[in-house]
């Protein structure tokens, strides 16, 4: 299995290098010598309140990927009603059980930063976040 | 002395007793046979006793094998029915929790949208093959060996069998999925069928899939339940559906004896209807803080307060200091319980009115939940308890075989009657969930009538199984407690029957919206 996994990353990687998505600004393993941790580096959507911003993210990817859906989380701070704003974590169906071994770590990321323009509310993993976005939204 | 005393009194209300059932049996009969005959024949009797009481319901429990057999059996009809294939079949009616009558309506009204949703693909489809392709590369692990075997679904995505075999292990070993394993493409949601699982996976995991399918079978489905018994592998089928579950309290017992309710899956909690008792349980969680003191299993004697332990299930205590007799529940002398017995288990509320008055509105409510949380924990404390005198139920049967000429058989009633008396208590610990939520109309007193003299008639066998043996007088003992095991059995027949025909005939007026 460990042959195939490397085979796949490799081709992920290519693959990303050759047709990198337009907000994706990176993705690599994040050092030589272990390719079952990568980063990633996402651009904030323009014309959201996330436009000009850089979030970091770490992937960490099982053994049985892609049977099973890679690790993601944020490295750097963000406030947003799905992501746990102390550990990073993402509540995201495609990274739990609507994974299926044909997403790739690219197709993951582009979801992820999906998710930031349109977060959604009724599965809340960070509650103050949640608060201020109804807040926000009884304002306007 | 007392003992004496209330034995001719309940032999009255006996026979009384006895006497009006046996006139309501007649004019029931007479009605259905046109039997001019005032004597009741045997036949009769028996044909009686095999009618459903008010308070059961039809149930029927079946094993693993059945649940197979069943399942089988409805995908067979269905295929024939609309003409697909068996593995098709099986995972529409998946997709339809094994409403059958839903799914051919459905289908016979739009079959597109239905396949469509289920995740099935009929159309010009073959059963799914394996074979080699060469040039073909597998979009998941990259491979492209000429000699590598794949396989597609009917909706024509390929991968390689590996793949496939790695994706339904994972599916099945590390997520416990069985019916809703779809298509590896993304958001492809055609299902991977039976016959396909089987062809990939190896034995051990297919043998793991077959058992979650058959799980979700009982599962999913309305009529069926699993015996919540540890350990036990027995489904139960009722078909009373959960809008009934407002008027009936559906007791099923399991091939393992064990007796639960099928709306709720709780053990069983006759009379009390699914709802009152999850409001109850809850209300219970709520305020045990404040409960936790009265559940405590210590309370002081009334005359020497030392501090006495209940030790059996009989609620007829003596301080052994001070040999002042009183009675667990309402802590009054015992001697006062003589010719009434058992008087404590109705909340009075004229003649508690004036003490009420004094205290806050809040505090009354607390009051009045105490009163029937109190008897409540006291018969679930006491059943607890009877479990021991099992224990010692059995010591006494072997006693009684040494010290007199009975054999095996002939010492049985002893259990027989300590399982009537476990079965009595869960009953009346019940009806005080029940009462808690019953609103006062003309009909709660006699379910008070009722629920007294059942009381009554529980700390009597209670109270005989607790009486050492006395070699000479076990014929005697043998008789009191046959006697007294009928009449405890009947009295918990006359309050069931009652109330589960009060929910029927909507008699019964709640406090709460049910
Ligand atoms: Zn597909
Ligand atoms: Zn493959
Ligand atoms: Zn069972
Ligand atoms: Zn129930």
């Amino acid at each position: 299995m460990t042959d195939t996994l490397t085979r796949r990353l490799i081709k992920e990687l290519m693959e990303f290098r050759k047709d990198p998505a337009p907000d994706l600004k990176d993705l690599t393993p994040e050092k030589e010598d272990d390719i079952l941790v990568w980063k990633a580096i996402l651009e904030g959507e323009r014309d959201t309140p996330y436009e000009g911003g850089q979030w970091k993210l770490r992937i960490n990817i099982p053994r049985n990927y892609p049977m099973a859906p890679p690790n993601i989380k944020f490295m750097t701070k963000i406030c947003h009603p799905n992501i746990h704003f102390k550990s990073g974590e993402i509540c995201l169906d495609v990274l739990k059980n609507a994974w299926s071994p044909a997403w790739t770590l690219q197709s993951a990321c582009i979801a992820i930063r999906l998710l930031l323009s349109n977060p959604e509310p009724s599965s809340p993993l960070n509650c103050d976040a949640d608060a201020e976005t109804r807040w926000a939204t009884n304002l306007l | 002395m007392v003992s004496e005393l209330s034995e001719e009194d309940y032999i009255d209300t006996y026979d009384e007793d006895n006497g009006s059932e046996m006139s309501y049996y007649e004019s029931e009969t007479e009605d259905i046979l046109d039997d001019p005959d005032d004597d009741l024949n045997f036949e009769v009797v028996v044909a009686e006793k095999d009618r459903k009481k008010p308070y059961e319901v039809d149930f029927k429990v079946h094993s693993i094998e059945g649940i197979v057999k069943n399942q089988d059996e409805e995908v067979t009809h269905v295929a024939n029915i609309l003409g697909i294939l068996k593995e098709h079949a099986a995972t529409l009616l998946r997709h339809f929790r094994w409403n059958k009558e839903r799914l051919i309506e459905r289908y016979m009204d739009d079959s597109h949208d239905v396949l469509r949703k289920a995740g099935v693909i009929t159309e010009n489809s073959r059963a799914t093959r394996v074979i080699r392709m060469p040039g073909f590369v597998c979009e998941i692990c990259c491979d492209d060996d000429d000699n590598m075997l794949t396989l597609a679904l009917s909706c024509g995505h390929r991968f390689c069998r590996n793949c496939y075999e790695h994706y339904l292990t994972q599916k099945v070993k590390e997520e416990g999925e069985s019916r809703r394993i779809m298509c590896m493409a993304s958001k492809c949601n055609v299902i991977v069928d039976e016959k396909t699982v089987g062809l990939i996976v190896s034995p051990e995991i297919h043998e793991r899939y077959r058992r979650l399918l058959n799980r979700t079978y009982v599962d999913d489905n309305e009529y069926l339940r699993w015996c919540p018994a540890p350990s036990c592998e027995y489904a139960v089928e009722c078909h009373v559906p959960q809008t009934s579950l407002t008027s009936i309290v559906p007791t099923v017992e399991c091939a393992c004896t064990y007796r639960f309710c099928f709306g709720c899956g709780l053990p069983d909690h006759q009379p009390s209807i699914c709802m009152l008792v999850k409001k109850w349980i809850k209300k219970c969680e709520d305020d045990s803080e404040t409960a936790n003191w009265i559940s405590a299993n210590t309370k002081e004697c009334g005359k020497c307060h030392s501090t006495i332990e209940k030790n059996g299930g009989c609620n007829h205590m003596t301080c052994r200091k001070c040999k002042y007799e009183f009675c667990w529940v309402c802590m009054g002398p015992w001697s006062e319980h003589g010719t009434s017995w058992y008087n404590c288990n109705r909340y009075d509320e004229k003649s508690s009115q004036e003490a009420r008055d004094q205290q806050a509105k809040s505090r009354a409510s607390l009051d009045r939940y105490l009163h029937y949380y109190n008897r409540f924990a006291n018969h679930e404390q006491s059943a607890k308890l009877d479990r021991e005198l099992y224990n010692k139920t059995e010591k006494k049967m072997e006693e009684m075989q040494q010290t007199s000429d009975l054999s095996w058989i002939e010492v049985q009633f002893l259990k027989k009657a300590v399982d009537i008396l476990v079965q009595c208590r869960m009953t009346l610990k019940w009806t005080y969930a029940f009462a808690f939520y019953l609103a006062r109309n003309n009909e709660t007193e006699i379910f008070e009538d009722n629920q007294r003299d059942l009381e009554m008639a529980v700390e009597q066998l209670s109270e005989l199984l607790e009486k050492p043996i006395e070699a000479e007088k076990i014929a005697e003992l043998k008789q009191q407690v046959l006697d007294k095991t009928v009449y405890v059995a009947s009295r918990r027949e006359v309050l069931l029957e009652d109330t589960a025909k009060g929910l029927l005939e909507n008699r019964w007026d709640f406090q709460v919206n049910i």
